[in-house]
């Protein structure tokens, strides 16, 4: 564990009580400067998380750490911590330079000064003419920028976001990722963002840590994630994904129930349970020239979607979905050895997940 | 509503926006109309009677009421009365409805049905309830009577001004919880956690983020409750008889005892009147500034 990092967590345990659900040694550092995304379905344990380092929950076990500190019977307004929540939190009978100013004010900043800091944030965040604005009266947009100026104004030592962006549309959502990258950047900061838009996190995060059953099943970075997940259920998760079942048959093959795969030399022992992971994207409609992984089958489904259309191409054993910009029929596709990749075979059942 | 060329080219007709549920200007008196004709033939045409009772002798009734010095006895009995039980039901209810605000929908729906009870019984009901709890034969007052309590001095303090504030909080409580429950559940209470994350004790956050926005409804609220319990006279009547002078028992007096003085009546009813919409209005009037000073915070 890196004695630098903004926010440590060491093997931290929690379960509430009369449940199973909670967190179970849970391990994380995050750097000075660094954001680090924490996804997963709906109840993984990531929220929890969120709490734990805030210090609204107490950890069963284990260590949290914030600019080298124990924060161990630490209340949350000593952590020093500027948390941007899913609802926003902003006081709704204050205006927005006095929800921004509030921070200051309980840390006995005098008040012109506070007004004048509060005034400056809000400029950073493009809300300076909306000043005097009371929360109900901004869109969710200006709302969540009125959140993200109260929670660094203070000049705290991590960022902390939980969901922040669910309430936006989708247009918004992009705007504000950039915004929240732009300001993180730009104030140098630490920042845990909790989030279960996989895609927000591959572009907005240094590093992503995927959680599941309370669990951090693979921290790294987005490409990483996404390129090399190290379970099954990983790269169903984040983006899309051919996943079948497989069996080693060879030194650089597997056979899977949609065909004989050849893939990259793996290592692995013949007749190893394995499950094989093509991104669709990955997916060439045509045959290989050389005619490796070249599967031939009729089109199931065909979905424009703009700049690619994603089809489904059914073939005996299954389906393969791909991805491609190119239009006209397609009746067979292929795939590279380099792209089929090899997963522990952890889940029988496996079939095609996309 | 027919959408013309002009608002299906993105501009809005604001008179027809403007319509309540599209509703005709005609319909919406229509639906008033009940309503209106309650407040006209039974508040209206009353108040009306009894204004011509009470200026009848040109305005000696006034000067008989206010020359009196019981008057003035009895509107310090029911000022104190009104700050007592009003006081002491917006605290019980505040805390009953922060209580119901965090229990889940289905516990909260039996206990507000249990809590809302008592406003279905009419002063005299609840003033008997007591009189048979905590009264001289009262069963509380019998089995306090076993453990060495004085039944005379404690069943005294029921038919006191104190136990007529208790009393009275019986059905005021009531009032208090249905205002400020629906204000405590939309609460966001990640506002206290915000607050206490940026660096506030869950003391200073209450105060700073919770109370400001419950305020307007709890002067509301005590407002209400004042006005009620400050005209209220069945419960008092029961309970204490015309012993305790407080206003609604003098003029109870004035109407049943021999020698009835019916303007004298009929001007302190218009007193009664006045002092009870002064409260509501105070309470409208603090609510509206206490939204405006946030709003210019």
């Amino acid at each position: 564990m890196s004695t630098k990092a903004a926010v440590a967590v060491e093997n931290v345990s929690f379960t509430y009580p009369g449940t199973q659900a909670g967190v179970r040694d849970i391990t994380l550092a995050i750097e000075p400067g660094e954001l680090v995304a924490v996804i997963g379905a709906s109840g993984c344990g990531k929220s929890t998380l969120l709490k734990l380092i805030a210090g609204f929950l107490a950890p069963d076990s284990g260590r949290i750490f914030i600019g080298g500190r124990d924060m161990a019977n630490t209340p949350p307004r000593a952590r020093d911590l500027g948390i941007v929540f899913q609802s926003y939190a902003l006081f709704p009978h204050m205006t927005a330079w006095e929800n921004v100013a509030y921070p200051l004010k309980v840390r006995g900043v005098a008040a012109a000064e506070r007004r004048e800091r509060a005034r400056k944030a809000l400029e950073l965040v493009g809300l300076g003419v909306f000043a005097e604005r009371r929360p109900g009266a901004m869109s969710g947009g200006q709302q969540q920028r009125v959140a993200l100026a109260r929670a660094l104004v203070f000049q705290p030592r991590a960022l902390l976001l939980d969901e922040p962006l669910s309430a936006l549309d989708a247009a918004m959502r992009l705007e504000m990722r950039d915004e929240i990258r732009r300001l993180q950047q730009a104030h140098g900061i630490a920042a845990l963002h909790i989030t279960h838009d996989q895609e927000e996190a591959l572009s907005m995060a240094d590093r992503v840590a995927v959680m599941r059953a309370g669990r951090i099943e693979q921290i790294d970075t987005p490409r990483a994630i996404y390129e090399r997940p190290a379970t099954r259920e990983i790269a169903a998760f984040v983006g899309h994904a051919n996943l079948w079942p497989g069996v080693i048959d060879g030194p650089q093959s597997v056979t899977t129930p949609v065909g004989r795969f050849v893939t990259r030399p793996h290592g692995l022992g013949a007749n190893t349970t394995v499950t094989v992971l093509v991104r669709p994207e990955r997916v060439r409609p045509g045959p290989a020239p050389d005619g490796v992984n070249t599967f031939a089958g009729t089109l199931a489904r065909d979905r424009f979607l703009g700049a690619l259309r994603r089809f489904d191409m059914a073939v005996p054993g299954g389906t393969i979905t791909g991805e491609t910009g190119e239009a006209g029929a397609i009746d067979q596709v292929h795939v590279r050895p380099e792209h089929v990749q090899l997963l522990p075979g952890d889940s029988p059942n496996d079939d095609q997940k996309t | 509503m027919t959408m013309t060329a002009s608002s299906t080219a993105g501009r809005i007709a604001p008179r027809k926006a403007a319509r309540p549920f599209g509703l005709r200007p005609g319909t919406l008196i229509l639906l008033a109309a009940p309503g209106m004709l309650l407040l006209a033939f039974f508040f209206l045409l009353p108040l009306a009677a009894v204004s011509v009772d009470a200026f009848a002798e040109g305005g000696r009734a006034f000067q008989r009421v206010f020359g009196n010095p019981l008057f003035w006895q009895g509107l310090a009995g029911s000022t104190v009365l009104t700050l007592v039980a009003a006081t002491f039901s917006l605290l019980v209810g505040f805390a009953v409805a922060l209580h119901l605000s965090r229990l889940s929908a289905r516990t909260r729906g039996v206990l507000v049905f249990l809590i809302a009870l008592p406003l279905t019984f009419s002063g005299l009901i609840v003033a008997y309830g007591f009189i048979l709890t905590y009264g001289r034969a009262g069963f509380v007052t019998q089995i306090l009577a076993v453990v060495g309590v004085d039944p005379v001095a404690f069943s005294g303090i029921l038919f006191s001004p104190i136990g007529l504030a208790f009393a009275s909080s019986y059905y005021l409580i009531p009032r208090v919880v249905m205002l400020l429950l629906p204000v405590l559940l939309n609460f966001d209470r990640a506002q206290i956690a915000a607050a206490e994350s940026l660096g506030a004790t869950r003391i200073r956050a209450i105060f700073d983020v919770l109370v400001p926005q419950v305020l307007p409804t709890a002067v509301t609220a005590f407002c209400l409750i004042a006005a009620v319990v400050f005209g209220a006279y069945g419960t008092a009547l029961a309970l204490v008889g015309t012993q305790l002078n407080i206003l609604p028992l003098q003029l109870y007096s004035l109407i049943s005892e021999t020698g009835s003085d019916f303007p004298a009546a009929a001007a302190l009813s218009l007193v009664l009147t006045a002092i009870c919409s002064c409260i509501m209005a105070v309470g409208e009037i603090a609510a509206a500034r206490a939204e405006d000073s946030h709003a210019h915070a």
